[in-house]
């Protein structure tokens, strides 16, 4: 063995022993309870939310997010000058609540999700019980914070994404809301009672809708919702 | 004529309904004396009402079951008289102005990256 052979070798077998080692990776059901959790401290993001229409361009918009242990506030501001922000706040529901639901209508795995707004991440993904991937989440390792969602269609392609891209964590000191969350049905975010005729309610967020009707005494939801948002959006208002 | 036989039927009518006098009142008075029972004492009557069979035992009792309900409900607070259920009136929405929510979309290229 040459003396490069030697060297060559001891490098190999040294790059293993002073390599970090890696972090043990979360239980699926763990991960996503401490994502419903929100972290806990406050936290002051950017997060961007795509949405993809088939056959035409990518639409997007930009909120404002403040966060604290068990509160959140959304500000989205409009691209034209002295538009009134539209502010959303929100009390995160119980996470077993959440976990629960979420149990009921997908198969969840864990992996590695790499880095998002400089935040490592894992990534769960989300399918239906007949295998087809409904939703991706990445949640940040050290704080639980969800900082990118993707929701796709039944034939694989991306219909929607909210990314975290700007983190301040643990954020400002001072996150008193001055408004109260908002009390009636849940909506996903973004989504505003749009009207309502012949006992059928709509829902939009100005490029896409969902609708709840009465058929035969029972609430039915139709529109491009994910299962867990259209269960949930059938639950009683808290 | 006719006036002499009327006078005799109502003197005849006087005799008949005329009761004869007792021949002695003290005898009578002391007769009817003794035929009267002697009248009952409060406290013999009250020593039958204890004595009594099982059913005053039981009616004593819902008595003083009545009387100690009356008097804790008497000390309790007064409640607030309960409201008729009415039924959640259903949440008044208003619609938001659509064209508002759509000027909140601008064209993207659908990139996923930071903010820089």
């Amino acid at each position: 063995m040459t003396r490069f052979k030697l060297a060559v070798l001891f490098a190999l077998i040294a790059a293993p022993l002073h390599a970090k080692p890696r972090a043990p990776r979360p239980g699926a059901e763990e991960l996503l309870l401490r994502s419903l959790a929100g972290p806990a401290t406050s936290y002051a993001a950017v997060e961007r939310v795509q949405v993809f229409l088939p056959g035409k361009k990518p639409k997007a918009l930009k909120a404002e997010v403040l966060g604290a242990p068990g509160r959140v506030r959304r500000a989205v501001f409009a691209p034209k000058k002295n538009a009134p922000p539209l502010v959303e706040v929100r009390e995160r529901e119980k996470p077993e609540a959440g976990l629960a639901r979420l149990k009921a209508h997908y198969e969840i795995a864990v992996s590695t999700g790499g880095v998002v707004a400089k935040r490592r991440t894992w990534k769960l993904e989300l399918r239906l019980k007949s295998g087809i991937l409904r939703r991706a989440l990445w949640v940040d390792r050290d704080s639980g914070l969800l900082m990118k969602r993707e929701t796709y269609r039944d034939d694989g392609t991306l219909a929607r994404r909210e990314r975290t891209v700007k983190l301040e964590l643990p954020g400002p000191a001072q996150t008193a809301f001055r408004e109260a969350p908002f009390a009636g049905p849940w909506m996903p975010e973004g989504f505003s009672f749009a009207g309502e005729s012949g006992g059928t309610r709509r829902y939009s967020n100005g490029l896409e809708s969902y609708e709840i009707r009465t058929d035969g005494g029972k609430a039915v939801v139709s529109g491009d919702l994910a299962e867990d948002d259209a269960a949930r959006v059938l639950e009683p208002a808290k | 004529m006719k006036e002499k036989d009327d006078a005799r039927l109502a003197k005849a009518a006087m005799k008949s309904l005329r009761v004869p006098a007792p021949e002695s009142l003290t005898a009578d008075l002391k007769r009817l004396a003794r035929n009267r029972k002697p009248a009952r004492s409060v406290w013999a009557g009250l020593r039958d009402a204890l004595e009594g069979g099982a059913w005053a035992y039981g009616a004593g009792a819902a008595f003083a079951a009545a009387a100690v309900a009356l008097i804790i409900m008497r000390s309790m607070p007064e409640r607030e008289p309960v409201k008729e259920f009415a039924e959640r009136p259903a949440l008044r929405l208003e619609a938001a102005p659509q064209q508002a929510l759509r000027d909140l979309w601008s064209d993207d290229e659908g990139e996923d990256n930071d903010e820089i």
